[in-house]
Order: C-alpha cells, then sequence, then structure tokens
C-alpha cells in the first residue's frame, strides 16, 4: 500500500472521530473515575506490607496503573469489526478497494489510536498526576515504553485480526468474541501486574502472547524493565512474525469464505 | 475479446438446515446440517466494451451472486468469472482499478464524513492525480447535480442524493465498467429518472461499459439493449431486448372503447381477455392476424369510440420466459 493511501486512511479515521467529539468528554470523565477507583485499590492492597510489595513499591504500581489507562487507549483495534461488516453487508465495499483490506485496517486503527491518546489516554494522565497524585515516567522509560507500545499495537492488531476473521466461519458466535475480551484483560496483566500472579500461572502467561501486549510495555513504564530492556523488546518482536504470519493466511482463506448477508 | 466473461460460472452457498425445536436446536449446536443450495448454475456470457447489459430475474434467481462473482468479491464453486481477461476473484485488488460498483441498499462512502472527505480518500486509494480528480469530480457531480450536497455528511443524505453520491464515487478513478446491482432500489420517480439518464449518458457518451441486475424492468428498458434473463441460477435468455420482444412478446393487445355496453363479442382470431364496462381488451397473435382485422371485425358488429393498440411490455416478455423455464 504506497503512503497517501496510508496517510488518507489515518486521516479518514480521525476524521471520523471528529464526528463524534460530544461523547469525548463523557469518556474522559469515565476513564478518569476508572483510573481513580483502581488506584484506590491498590493503595488499599498496599496497606499491608508484604514481600511482593517491597519488590515493587506503590509509586511503581501507580505508574503501572496510570500508564495502562494510556495503553488501552493506543490499543484500539476491533475484534468485532468482521462481524459487524459481514452482518451488515459493508464488507463487500471494504473489499472491492485496490489494496488489502488489512493493511487499510491497519492504517485506520493507527488513526484511531491517536486520536484516542490524545483525546482520551493523555488527559485523563494529566488528571491522575494533577489530581491523584500518579508520577510521571522517567524519560528513557517513557522512550522505551513508546517503542514497546508500537510493537504491542502490531502485535494486538494481528491478534484482533485473527480474533475478529473468524467471523467468516462462526457468524453467530457473539459469545466468542466478548470472551477474548476477558481473557485479554486478565491474561495481558493490564488488571492485575505478572509480579502478584501465583508462580505457575505466572509461568504460563508469561509463555503466552498476551502479556506482550500489557504487561510488557508497563514493565518499561513504571521502571522495571532494568537490564531486560532490549531481551523483552526483542520478545515482542519474536512473538509478531508468526502472529502476522497467521493473520495472514487466516485472511488468505476467510477470502475464500465470504458469505455476503442479503441478497 | 469480452471485456467481462462467465464461462460456466457455479455456485453453491451452504445453507444451515435446522428441524424445528428445541431438541433439534441442541442436536444442531453440536453437529450443525447443512445442505448446498446452488445459487448460479452453469452460467456463461460475454459483454463486449461499451455495452450495456440487463441482468434481469426474479427475487433469489442468482443475480446479486453473479455479480459479486464478476467482481471477484465471490469464489465460485467452478467455472471462471474474467474481468479484462484477469480471473476475477484471484485478481480482485488489481481488477477493483477498472470497474465501479454500486450496491444498491449499501454505501460505499463514509457514513460519519462529508461528501467531499469520502471522494478526497478514494482519490488518495485509487492514486488519482489532483488535477484529474478534479475535473473528473466536478464533471460528475454536474452530470448528477451534487455539487450543494458536497459539505453534507453521508448519513444525512436523503436516500436519492446518497445514490448520486455513491454513483460519482464509483466512477472517480474512470473505471471502463460499471456493475450496478439494483441502482434505482427505494428511489422515488424524480431521483429514478435522473440516475436513469446520467447512467444512458455515460455509457452512450463516454462508452462505460454497464452490466445492471435490477427488478425494474423501466431501468432495462431504458438503458440496454441487451437483456441477459437468469431463473433459479440458470440462464434462460441472451439476446438483444428486440429479439427477446420478438421470441416470446408475440402478443398484442387491442383495447376497444365502444359507444353500449354489449353482451358477448367474438372476433374470429383474437380473444376478450378483460372487460371493464364498455372498455374491452382482446389478445391476439401477431403473424396470425393484423390489428386492423381485428378492429374490422370488432367494428362490423359494434361502435368504436376509442382505441389504443398495446405491444407486449417488458414486464409481460419476462413473466413468459420464466412461465416457461419452469
Amino acid at each position: 500500500m504506497r503512503p497517501r493511501v496510508w496517510v488518507g486512511f489515518v486521516k479518514i479515521s480521525l476524521l471520523s472521530r471528529l464526528a463524534y467529539r460530544g461523547d469525548l468528554l463523557l469518556s474522559i470523565l469515565s476513564s478518569s473515575l476508572f483510573l481513580l477507583v483502581y488506584l484506590s485499590i491498590w493503595r488499599a492492597l498496599y496497606q499491608n506490607p508484604g514481600a511482593e510489595q517491597e519488590r515493587v513499591p506503590y509509586p511503581a504500581m501507580a505508574l503501572y496503573v496510570a500508564g495502562g489507562s494510556v495503553l488501552r487507549s493506543w490499543l484500539s483495534s476491533d475484534p468485532s469489526y468482521f462481524l459487524r461488516k459481514i452482518r451488515s453487508g459493508d464488507i463487500a465495499g471494504d473489499m472491492l478497494k485496490p489494496h488489502s483490506l488489512p493493511m487499510a485496517l491497519l492504517a485506520q486503527n493507527v488513526g484511531t489510536g491517536l486520536w484516542r491518546v490524545c483525546t482520551g489516554g493523555l488527559p485523563v494522565l494529566a488528571i491522575g498526576v494533577i489530581l491523584m497524585g500518579v508520577p510521571l515516567p522517567r524519560p528513557s522509560d517513557a522512550l522505551w515504553f513508546l517503542a514497546s507500545a508500537l510493537l504491542a499495537g502490531a502485535l494486538y492488531f494481528a491478534y484482533t485480526l485473527i480474533i475478529s476473521l473468524t467471523a467468516f466461519w462462526t457468524l453467530e458466535m457473539q459469545g466468542f468474541h466478548d470472551l477474548q475480551w476477558a481473557i485479554m484483560a486478565f491474561a495481558s496483566g493490564t488488571v492485575v501486574p505478572l509480579w502478584f500472579m501465583p508462580e505457575i500461572l505466572a509461568t504460563v502467561l508469561k509463555a503466552l502472547p498476551f502479556q506482550q501486549m500489557g504487561f510488557v510495555p508497563l514493565t518499561f513504564w513504571s521502571g522495571q524493565a532494568g537490564q531486560a530492556g532490549p531481551r523483552l523488546l526483542l520478545g515482542q518482536f519474536l512473538w509478531l512474525l508468526p502472529m502476522a504470519a497467521l493473520a495472514a493466511l487466516v485472511w488468505r482463506a476467510a477470502q475464500r469464505r465470504v458469505v455476503i448477508q442479503g441478497g | 475479446m469480452a471485456i467481462i466473461e462467465a464461462r460456466e460460472l457455479v455456485k453453491d452457498f451452504p445453507v444451515r438446515r435446522r428441524a424445528p425445536g428445541m431438541l433439534a436446536a441442541l442436536g444442531s449446536l453440536v453437529r450443525p446440517a447443512s445442505d448446498w443450495k446452488r445459487a448460479v448454475d452453469q452460467v456463461s456470457f460475454g459483454i463486449e466494451q461499451g455495452e450495456a447489459v440487463g441482468y434481469v430475474g426474479p427475487n433469489g434467481a442468482g443475480k446479486s451472486t453473479t455479480i459479486k462473482l464478476l467482481t471477484g468479491l465471490l469464489w465460485p464453486t467452478s467455472g471462471s468469472a474474467t474481468v479484462m481477461g484477469l480471473p476475477s476473484s484471484r485478481r480482485r485488488t488489481e481488477i477493483a482499478r477498472h470497474i465501479g460498483v454500486i450496491f444498491g441498499q449499501r454505501t460505499q462512502l463514509w457514513w460519519d464524513l462529508p461528501v467531499l472527505d469520502s471522494f478526497d480518500l478514494l482519490r488518495d486509494i485509487y492514486g488519482i492525480p489532483e488535477a484529474d480528480y478534479r475535473s473528473r469530480r466536478d464533471e460528475l457531480s454536474e452530470l448528477l447535480e451534487l455539487q450543494e450536497l458536497f459539505q453534507v455528511p453521508v448519513r444525512q443524505l436523503s436516500l436519492g442524493q446518497r445514490m448520486r453520491a455513491e454513483l460519482v464515487g464509483a466512477l472517480l478513478h474512470d473505471p471502463p465498467i460499471l456493475y450496478l446491482d439494483e441502482p434505482t432500489i427505494g428511489l422515488d420517480v424524480v431521483a429514478r429518472e435522473r440516475m436513469r439518464a446520467a447512467l444512458a449518458q455515460l455509457n452512450q457518451e463516454k462508452g462505460v461499459t454497464i452490466l445492471i441486475a435490477s427488478h425494474d424492468l423501466d431501468d432495462i428498458d431504458r438503458l440496454c439493449s441487451r437483456v441477459i434473463v437468469i431463473d433459479r441460477g440458470r440462464l434462460v435468455f441472451d439476446g438483444s431486448l428486440e429479439a427477446m420482444k420478438q421470441a416470446y412478446g408475440q402478443e398484442r393487445t387491442v383495447i376497444v372503447d365502444l359507444e353500449e355496453e354489449s353482451g358477448s363479442i367474438e372476433v374470429d382470431g383474437a380473444s376478450l381477455v378483460r372487460r371493464e364496462g364498455t372498455r374491452h381488451w382482446f389478445r391476439f397473435a401477431r403473424g396470425q392476424r393484423t390489428a386492423a382485422e381485428v378492429i374490422t371485425s370488432i367494428a362490423r358488429s359494434h361502435r368504436i369510440i376509442d382505441l389504443t393498440i398495446e405491444e407486449p411490455d417488458i414486464e409481460y416478455v419476462i413473466s413468459r420466459i420464466y412461465g416457461q423455464s419452469q
């Protein structure tokens, strides 16, 4: 796909968001409230000191929680995209364009993600810093986070694309898509960091790709990566390759399965 | 060489089968059963550059499926569909540059954005040079009287306005081929007429090859010199509109208003098919009787005040083709 098409799609998704700027304040408010509740829970938990808390002090945990809300706003791809498009029949228009549909989706997700970071993630972070005493990451950690969040975004896109494409086979399975939200929230470590999970569970989750889209970037943000930085980024990259290849394979197969609803 | 070609095209769809009732519903969760339904059955035709072809058939005949096979959206079960010599499903994204597609009830514009933003994105998607883009956009918008709607978000357009915008959008990249699937469905008379006029002009002046699937036989009558009729997936007629009327439309009707109501009227070689007060409809076969003979025969016993001769309309002709294919 040529750069001009890329820019076009990024722009169009930004403009589409702009059409609904009315609910912007409301969503900032609800995300800030969510951050407040989340911080309060962790503060309460830290009242009872234990071995884990000594390894990860409270300020790092506060960073982790606030970073999580920025990261969530960035990971914007929609796992039920194809389900909606197939149900409405709009998939036809998408597929009749002279470029690869997944690439166009990726570009639109970049646009949506940027919009959500600027109008949601960062304002909420500012509110957290000003009103709730959330610390800011060290500049070097923020840079590591940036690189890691980009990889996490690509990985999350490939993952949601695979999930989303299953709609070509299982048109009725809305429940499956709901389930994946729960899996993602739990296994990525955005709700509870892997540090605090039982060892066996943490070992299992570390072997899965989900933590690469949550726990790993947030480890950078909260300044806990230490010397492991390059190794963590490499780990994300090594997961990205097979995920992207699998997504491409599933897309190839899905195109042969197109059924357009209605007529 | 034909610019669009279907060769022994076949498309089967799985259809979920489920017996009614709770138990059967549970059973189908475990092991869903499906049947195969043949939507398009051994369809072959070729369309030359510059032709305007009507694709006609009752609901569920396979019209839309054929168009989707030709655009490359669907993969054929067997047979082949080619556009400009390229196999359509295998080379879909490449073919997309050469075709414009309108699906009557669906939008290919961006719902939340003003019309002009959608057009701008299409310019980027198809890589249209700015100068070409502007002149084409303005020319098409003038043809379809769209300019005053440029700033309106697509979701706020009426159906008629939206279809005009869709048509401009589908033609911005100057495709030599235009597929239309029920383009006038749901439009009012004025919007329909405007759409037809624009399509006729595109075909005649710009030489755009048009394949139009429609329920509305007036669309076909107005635009197309050739018709392909399909019924239950099978091609039942392919030829000129004139040839179709000749072959299937042999019956003409004379409608006469008589001075006074009458009992039975016997006319040799024509049959009374309808009567309303003093108005009578006589149907006769072209070739066996001339209209003059029928009228003279009526006039012998009755005073005729007024009369019209009705040629078979395309709707009637096609209903006869369907009747024979059953």
